[in-house]
């Protein structure tokens, strides 16, 4: 017998061996599942438990890992969350996603996750550029007009924007900030209807979300006129 | 071409109210506001999970909101069968896992990292594991767990912190039962292997006969 003394709950060190003896042989029978989950819920709670079963097993202080991870407000959390797979979806339908996206297979295969949430604000970006109508792959803009105008909609458009993608002094937005606001549209921008099978191929369709009003715009380089 | 889209639809209260299977259920019915509210139950126990996964606040979030596009994409695919926990598990697991294979290259040249966090062990010398703080437990977990397989992580993570039975565990990881105990066995092997090499101020407390049972 160990020199620690039986715990108020009659647990001794050699109790903790024996419980434990399964962690450390394969060939070994776990323990009943109940016996051994109510001796776990006992160590948690009695420090002379928990030294002695760190001494049986050590690996048994990973148990620790599951009191909370911190989460600095789970209401942010929760929104972000909410956001940017409204993002995410919204990206796949518009057919803006990187190639694999809509596959149904768990594993992903278009690269680490950490870059996909960033597509949605690019392509939100890529998106609103084009619909100025003055940018964009064999039309640049003329060489006179600078960045911040060659990026701006044009002025009826700007008229009909909600503030989601205007500045307050209703000016145009830089490419930072629309990417910025892009990231921070509102959920329920996701929660509209959206326009089902269209047949054009090379046009992209974005949304801009307002109070109880969407713009979606499709924007068509063939459509030349 | 421009064309208006007019839409006044509200979330309804009743999805509070439903089972996370029923909510499945009207989310692979196509219903948005049922996986926004699927999003609000899920997204805590999901960052903890993928957090303990990857040590990394940051990728665990992109792995959750990636999880829950994923639960949409493929929400067809929901059978009945499955509990829906389970179900997400697997996904947000699954993806997890490919976040660790992309960044194992970058783990292997880590030493820099071992030797600060030896560096800090060392001050706690006349400390023991019975009162090591939370943080410092998830600092040493991530620096040992670098040397199991993935799989190895994910069925401790899940077995041991998560506390999900072999059956849970085996149907997330997709193997069966016996494959789970073998991943299970390995990880603690090697964990209290590592303990003993890299945190001996905390092994040489338990003696000899630790040491015994851990072979070289």
């Amino acid at each position: 017998m160990s020199a620690i003394a039986a715990c108020s709950a009659g647990y001794a060190a050699a109790d903790w061996r024996s419980l434990a003896a399964h962690r450390l042989d394969p060939q070994r029978e776990e323990p009943e599942a109940a016996a051994w989950a109510a001796a776990l819920a006992h160590l948690d709670g009695c420090p002379a438990c928990r030294r002695a079963a760190l001494a049986a097993d050590p690996t048994l202080v990973f148990r620790r890992l599951q009191s909370a991870v911190p989460i600095a407000s789970e209401s942010e959390e929760i929104a972000a969350v909410q956001q940017a797979v409204a993002g995410l979806r919204s990206a796949a339908r518009f057919g803006s996603s990187p190639a694999g996206a809509g596959r149904s297979s768990f594993n992903l295969s278009f690269g680490p996750p950490s870059a996909w949430p960033r597509w949605a604000a690019a392509a939100v970006l890529a998106v609103a550029a084009l619909a100025a109508g003055s940018a964009g792959p064999g039309r640049p803009a003329p060489a006179a007009a600078p960045l911040t105008a060659a990026l701006a909609p044009p002025a009826p458009l700007l008229a009909v924007m909600p503030a989601t993608f205007r500045t307050v002094a209703g000016g145009p937005l830089r490419p930072a900030q629309m990417t910025l606001r892009a990231a921070q549209m509102p959920l329920h921008a996701a929660q509209m209807p959206m326009l089902e099978e269209l047949d054009r191929p090379d046009a992209r369709v974005y949304q801009i979300d307002g109070g109880n009003l969407s713009v979606v715009m499709i924007v068509d380089e063939g459509l030349d006129v | 071409m421009l064309e208006l889209v007019v839409s006044n639809r509200a979330p309804s209260p009743l999805w509070q109210e439903l089972s996370d299977r029923e909510l499945l259920h009207e989310v692979r019915d196509g219903s948005e506001p049922a996986l926004n509210e699927l999003i609000g139950r899920k997204t805590r126990p999901l960052l903890q999970l993928a957090q303990r996964i990857l040590g990394d606040a940051e990728e665990a979030r992109d792995v959750v909101q990636v999880t829950f596009f994923k639960v949409w994409e493929n929400r067809a695919r929901f059978d009945d069968r499955w509990s829906p926990n389970t179900w997400i598990y697997r996904i947000a697991s699954n993806l997890a896992i490919d976040h660790l294979r992309a960044r194992r290259s970058r783990e292997k040249s880590s030493e820099p990292v071992r030797q600060h966090l030896r560096h800090v062990a060392d001050g706690r010398a006349q400390r023991d594991l019975s009162r090591l703080e939370h943080g410092e437990v998830a600092a040493i977990f991530r620096e040992l767990a670098t040397g199991l397989s993935e799989r190895q992580r994910l069925v401790f993570l899940l077995r041991e912190v998560e506390g999900l039975s072999s059956q849970e565990v085996a149907a997330i990881v997709g193997c069966r039962e016996s494959t789970v105990r073998n991943h299970l066995f390995n990880a603690r092997k090697q964990l209290r292997r590592e303990l003993v090499e890299r945190y001996p101020e905390y092994a040489a407390r338990f003696g000899a006969r630790f040491e015994a049972e851990v072979p070289a």
